[in-house]
């Protein structure tokens, strides 16, 4: 027992250790290709770890350490292994390319970016391992902060306008999830908690039933605008694409992947304990439900209009995040089809904004017009794009149609007409717009203009079109396998952690 | 003891309405800074109260460096080298900008009041950080100068706090601490981003800040 406990400390503490290691190692690093090294070792020792966690969790419901402050079910592990092996592992290999050749990247620049980067590893995997609902806070605006600094791009005002927006919002976004953090504890002191056990989440879920109902549901509104904010949950959505399309790639892919899930997580956290206190337990879930299905619906319109590919792709975002909420707030029936979605999403998002990032600084612009045809001219990342458009509007193969037919099956399940309808007809609309753009840049002639192309692109074109790289290879098609994979084949042990994932969600033992 | 509770209580309210109705950047640090000292005593003029404790002290003092002398400090060195050393154009006009906070502080008490759980001895308390937070906002919203946004952050921020301690006690140091942390690290973060905004744009008038849209 003693030492089984020593080892779960040790597996739990991993995931602070490792990042912060790998942030000292950097100061050694004699060379920029050195710190990207490191970056890449330390996020994928943190990936092993979590599977470590995964496979540590097979026979247990929890792993908890540190009197309850730490504590990990398969839920968090779920999200951890998308943290680790689907976003920060991919996205730190993926640098390798996008830096290459960059003028701005001194040791020092690169330094800065590889600190910043554990940094939101470390902050984002608290969030995740916190039983504790204050430390859980301390993490996200933590992460709020070592992210602002990474969509600063060297010499570009408009990147500053894009962090100022964005640390603003979500500093203001998350003090309120704060508010609904206090008020959660208060109502779990008036239920006879003592102070420090009315901030762990298991403590607080045990006595759910005897819970203040109008103090809970206060504490979860402030809960969901809070950390909504920074998941992009719309109304509250107008940082998101201007951090997404000003960021430089993997940062944007890293925002996009995983940031916003981490907020949309903490959410989802406090939604059975909300549900249990109130008197009509389907309140919380409603709530989320209307959030998730705004968000769904304004993206769609702004997917519409938008012209450049960053932007648009950030909207997307916007739109999953919501498809996700939308498969939480349909109960314990979606929430099977909301955790394979995040998966499906973090996937195609990342690919799509590494192919996306890279064409970007190839062409010097994000416009669409730019990319048309541009798969001829660089057919990883044109093709990249092209396909990884497909599997986001959710083409038949990819797993992405997989989930979305089961989350409009769910929704049908429990007769939830009008969001199931909302969501359909948004999804529509996103498909023919992006299944257009995904056929401009794979058919259409490239565009003539050589003023969007600029120098730029020339100087790119002499090391872009000769040799691609194996790193870069990997980083495009592999989650594009995976997809394609995942939509026709789920392998039994997928589908069982999974389950028991959602089964942890809605019974905090 | 609750003489000097209500005292430091009625000094944080105070400034929330002196702050709305200021221009002058420096004369509103230092309001700031009034604020984060008062602030900063609460927690141990409860200890004196309740039984002084270890925690207690701790965070007292942490509060008191932090939000009586830390915060100011970054604000000043951050309106140190900018031009305007007032805010000449505010969204909100100064003399509305204080009827509104009067205002908010009347919705404040209204809003304590109606919530039943509360003991009526923490009346006060509960309308004090409730106005505050309102205040903090209503300056983030209405005015136009970066500086004044991080002052209206810090004020959000010192209203949270200000409720914690309304609400629940005896919350564990280590979460104190790190909200705490988290909030210096805020405030230092968002200085530097106003310096440099200060440096690319030769000003840091929020409102201008409009090439990003759609």
């Amino acid at each position: 027992m003693d030492t089984s406990g020593t080892l779960d400390l040790l597996l739990m503490g991993g995931f602070l250790a490792i990042p912060i290691l790998g942030a000292l190692a950097m100061l050694a690093a004699r060379a920029p290709r050195h710190v990207l090294i490191i970056n890449f070792a330390a996020s994928l020792a943190a990936g092993i770890l979590s599977l470590g966690l995964a496979f540590r969790l097979s026979g247990l419901d929890a792993v908890t350490v540190a009197d309850g402050f730490l504590r990990a079910d398969h839920f968090s592990a779920w999200h951890l292994l998308l943290l680790t092996l689907a976003v920060f592992s991919p996205a730190s290999l993926f640098s390798f390319s996008y830096f290459r050749n960059d003028s701005h990247m001194t040791l020092n620049g690169m330094r800065r970016f590889g600190m910043l980067w554990q940094g939101s590893l470390a902050s984002m995997s608290l969030a995740l391992i916190s039983g504790n609902i204050g430390i859980m806070w301390v993490a996200i605006e933590a992460s709020t902060l070592f992210t602002a600094f990474l969509i600063l791009r060297e010499g570009s005002s408009a990147s500053l306008e894009a962090m100022w927006r964005y640390i603003i919002m979500c500093s203001v976004g998350v003090a309120f999830a704060f508010i609904g953090t206090l008020l959660f504890a208060a109502a779990a002191q008036k239920a006879g908690l003592n102070g420090s056990d009315s901030l762990l989440l298991e403590k607080i879920y045990s006595v759910k039933d005897k819970l203040n109902p109008s103090l809970a549901m206060a504490g979860f509104i402030f809960v969901l605008i809070g950390y909504g904010t920074k998941a992009g949950l719309a109304p509250m959505h107008n940082w998101l694409p201007d951090a997404h399309s000003q960021a430089p790639g993997p940062v944007s892919a890293m925002f996009s992947g995983f940031l916003l899930n981490t907020a949309l997580y903490c959410i989802v956290r406090f939604m059975p304990i909300a549900s249990g206190a109130s008197v009509d337990p389907g309140r919380p879930l409603k709530l989320l439900m209307l959030l998730g299905v705004l968000s769904i619906a304004l993206s769609s319109i702004f997917i519409f209009f938008q012209k450049d590919a960053k932007r648009m792709l950030a909207y997307c975002s916007v739109e999953h995040l919501g498809i996700i909420a939308f498969g939480y707030a349909l109960g314990p029936v979606g929430t099977f089809a909301a955790l394979f979605h995040t998966l499906n999403h973090s996937l195609a998002k990342t690919t799509g904004f590494f192919t996306a990032g890279m064409l970007g600084k190839k062409f010097g612009t994000n416009d669409f017009s730019a990319f048309e045809g541009a798969a001829k001219k660089y057919p990883l990342w044109g093709g990249g794009l092209a396909i990884s458009l497909l599997a986001l509007i959710g083409v038949a193969p990819f797993s992405v149609f997989m989930s979305e037919f089961l989350l409009v099956k769910a929704g049908i399940d429990v007769s939830a007409w009008l969001p199931t309808g909302i969501f359909l007809a948004a999804t529509c609309v996103v498909f023919v717009r992006m299944l257009k753009h995904s056929i401009n840049i794979v058919w259409k002639p490239a565009a003539s203009s050589a003023m969007t192309a600029g120098h730029s692109a020339e100087a790119a074109d002499i090391e872009g079109k000769t040799k691609n790289g194996f790193v870069a290879i990997v980083v495009v098609v592999a989650p594009l396998i995976l997809l394609l994979v995942l939509g026709l084949w789920m392998p039994e042990f997928l589908l069982d952690f999974m389950k028991r994932a959602g089964e942890a969600l809605w019974s905090v033992r | 003891m609750t003489a000097l509770n209500d005292l430091l209580l009625v000094t944080i309210l105070v400034t929330n309405i002196a702050l709305s109705g200021n221009s002058r950047l420096k004369t509103c640090i230092d309001i700031v800074s009034i604020q984060g000292f008062a602030l900063g005593f609460l927690p141990a003029v409860i200890g004196l109260e309740t039984g002084m404790s270890v925690e207690l002290v701790v965070i007292a003092v942490a509060g008191i460096v932090l939000r009586g002398i830390i915060f100011p400090h970054l604000l000043k060195k951050s309106i140190q080298n900018a031009s305007a050393s007032r805010e000449l154009k505010p969204l909100v006009g100064y003399f509305l900008s204080t009827v509104i906070s009067l205002i908010l502080i009347a919705l404040s008490l209204w809003l304590s009041k109606r919530l039943q759980f509360l003991d009526s001895s923490l009346l006060l308390f509960s309308t004090v950080a409730l106005a505050t937070i309102f205040t903090g906002t209503f300056i983030i919203v209405g005015r136009r100068l970066a500086v004044m946004q991080i002052v209206g952050y810090i004020l959000l921020e010192n209203g949270i706090y200000c409720l914690g301690l309304a609400f629940v006690r005896e919350i564990p140091l280590i979460v104190e601490l790190g909200v705490l942390f988290d909030a210096i690290v805020a405030v230092f973060v968002m200085s530097v981003a106003t310096n440099k905004i200060h440096e690319e744009f030769e000003h840091f008038d929020v409102v201008k800040l409009d090439s990003l849209k759609g």
